[in-house]
């Protein structure tokens, strides 16, 4: 009897072995994915903050407060299935995050299918201009996180030596993410966190897909060839008129290079400032698709030379004369 | 004799030549700054309350100034709208180029005429006595002719009037058999259909009686794709050319292929189209 039940009582053993491992590498593969996109979302807390205030997701919070407690929080619950802290605990927060993400992608593929999609343009003329579509981003987040989520359940609860350890780590790795996120708009970090940079090329700066993808050359053809000072800036900026009044100045006196202003400009705005501001310079609309992944703050500039990014400054060339050190 | 003859041959062959570089001399000089005019449909005008449909609109963006020729007023009237003030010009110091542009002469005497007040929604300004003021032109909606949206718009027309085909594209599209149908939806208040629809239109006008059809729908801007014809046609914005054959979509012109539509038309219809330049 005894020699027969060996095999079972082995049997027995290796099963907690494999699911704890197996716990492990999901807890280890959702914890990395969420550390990573929180620190993506780190360089621009502005942005994230955008998108929650979006979703309706900030309360009484100022946006970029409400971006920073969410950054914190999924770093933290990251960092803490890294550390194989799967405890009931942060598996539930894990949980109710992934639930979440799958809720907010879940409920735009069913909007997009059932024709309730945002115009993403300021003027209203470009579709929803997206990279993938609604449906895609719910299946990728359903392959992505949910087999990881799943995984980490098994094998509970992770860890159990050095936990006070592995705690602090994690908060430390937590608190690390928060902080950059919160000195990120002060950082020189613009190169990391938007698709404009030196060396980049105009033409390949576009957005959507298919037939409704628009590049900012088919929107401001003249970046394409010469030298062209570029400026994307929020039009509803108190400060813009001035700034407007003096880009008219410098493009009536031929000063080189000409001016280039991008901005997101519903209509009846763009025919306010013809009789406002009545811009000398070329001034473009262009689908905030496409333009908020170039700053993360406005005004931003940047230097065109047949049609490649030569310099990019945070905020305005000093005097708009291009002779300040770009950074 | 023949000596004289082939002298005063040459004489007048010299005479002939120098004379279009004299006459090219003396052509009249245009403005430094108020020059390059083009013809703008963002604005209509009404005069003393009436609307004044036949007034032609030009602007010229680096001179920001408006000019309006128009039976309502003795002489043209500029605008200048960076300070904000209105001149007469004599009708002879106003220039039309070969293009539809339209140039004041360097010797132009502009001869004020008062102060231009502003508000949100256009402009006003008096001229002897009488109240110009511009308001925003309607937008064209529903469905249009190609005709129709040439008529409405002098800018599109001036577009249209520049843009060159592709000489290839046009004769692949001339020679299709089937039932081919060309369903475009725009916005008049759009940038972006004001930029490029009008290649589009030169495109039916180039291709004159072949079987090709044009349509166009015009779209509101608030609850665009809510209008039944939008919402039929699945459109999340505009210009959206559609591409039918024999009643059934055969692809849509891309965003980045609005620079030579007839070109994009051929590639939807699976046939290859020479690369033109615009």
């Amino acid at each position: 009897m005894a020699t027969a039940s060996l095999p079972e009582t082995r049997a027995e053993q290796a099963r907690p072995r494999a699911a704890a491992w197996l716990g492990l590498a999901g807890g280890l593969a959702l914890g990395l994915v969420l550390l990573a996109a929180a620190l993506a979302k780190a360089l621009d807390p502005r942005a994230f903050g955008e998108e929650l205030a979006a979703l309706g997701l900030t309360g009484p919070l100022p946006p970029f407060v409400a971006a920073l407690g969410a950054l914190a929080l999924e770093a933290l619950i990251g960092a803490l299935l890294v550390a194989n802290l799967r405890r009931l605990p942060v598996l539930a927060a894990a949980s109710a995050l992934v639930a979440f993400f799958l809720f907010v992608t879940g409920r735009d593929a069913w909007r997009a299918a059932h024709g309730q999609v945002d115009a993403a343009s300021a003027c209203g003329c470009f579709g929803n201009l997206v990279d993938r579509t609604p449906a895609e981003a719910f299946h990728q987040d359903l392959l992505m996180l949910v087999p990881a989520l799943a995984l980490a359940w098994l094998g509970r609860p992770g860890a159990t030596r050095r936990v006070r350890a592995r705690a602090a780590a994690a908060l430390a790795a937590a608190l690390a993410v928060t902080g950059l996120a919160a000195a990120a708009p002060d950082l020189p970090l613009d190169g990391w966190a938007t698709r404009l940079d030196r060396g980049v090329e105009v033409a390949s700066l576009c957005a959507g897909r298919d037939a409704e993808r628009v590049c900012l050359t088919g929107i401001a053809p003249e970046l394409a060839t010469g030298r062209r000072l570029v400026l994307l800036v929020d039009i509803s900026d108190p400060g813009f008129e001035a700034l407007a009044r003096d880009l008219n100045a410098r493009q009536r006196a031929g000063t080189e290079p000409p001016v280039t202003v991008l901005a997101e400009i519903p209509p009846e705005r763009g025919q306010e400032l013809f009789w406002t501001v009545a811009p000398a310079f070329e001034l473009h609309d262009v689908p905030r698709a496409l333009l908020r992944p170039l700053y993360r703050t406005l005004p931003r500039s940047f230097l065109v030379e047949t049609g490649r990014v030569t310099a990019t400054w945070s905020g305005l060339p000093g005097d708009l004369a291009v002779a300040r050190e770009p950074r | 004799m023949t000596t004289r003859r082939t002298l005063a041959a040459a004489a007048l062959l010299a005479l002939l030549t120098a004379l279009p570089i004299r006459l090219a001399a003396q052509a009249p000089v245009a403005d430094a700054l108020f020059k390059d005019f083009t013809p703008w449909s963002e604005w209509s005008l009404s005069v003393d309350g009436r609307s004044a449909p036949k007034a032609r609109i030009y602007y010229a963006k680096l001179a920001q100034a408006l000019l309006i020729r128009s039976a309502e007023f003795p002489s043209p009237v500029l605008v200048d709208l960076s300070g904000r003030t209105v001149a007469t010009v004599d009708l002879m110091k106003v220039a039309e180029r070969g293009d539809g542009a339209v140039d004041l002469l360097a010797d132009a005497v502009l001869a004020p005429a008062g102060r231009l007040s502003v508000g949100k929604e256009g402009a006003a300004f008096e001229v002897g006595g009488r109240r110009g003021e511009l308001r925003a032109t309607p937008h064209l909606l529903g469905a249009r002719s190609g005709a129709e949206m040439l008529a409405h718009d002098a800018y599109y027309r001036f577009l249209a009037d520049r843009f060159q085909p592709d000489p290839g594209a046009l004769e692949r599209l001339r020679a299709e058999a089937r039932d081919v149908r060309v369903l475009t939806f725009f916005g008049s208040w759009c940038p972006h259909c004001r930029d490029h629809v009008p290649f589009l239109l030169k495109t039916e006008q180039a291709l004159g009686r072949a079987r090709v059809r044009f349509d166009f729908y015009g779209l509101p801007r608030a609850g665009m794709t809510a209008e039944p014809e939008a919402a039929k046609w699945g459109i999340t914005g505009v210009p959206t050319s559609i591409l039918v054959v024999d009643g059934r979509e055969v692809g849509r012109i891309p965003n980045d292929g609005w620079s030579h539509p007839e070109q994009s038309l051929v590639r939807l219809l699976g046939g290859a189209a020479a690369p033109a330049s615009k």
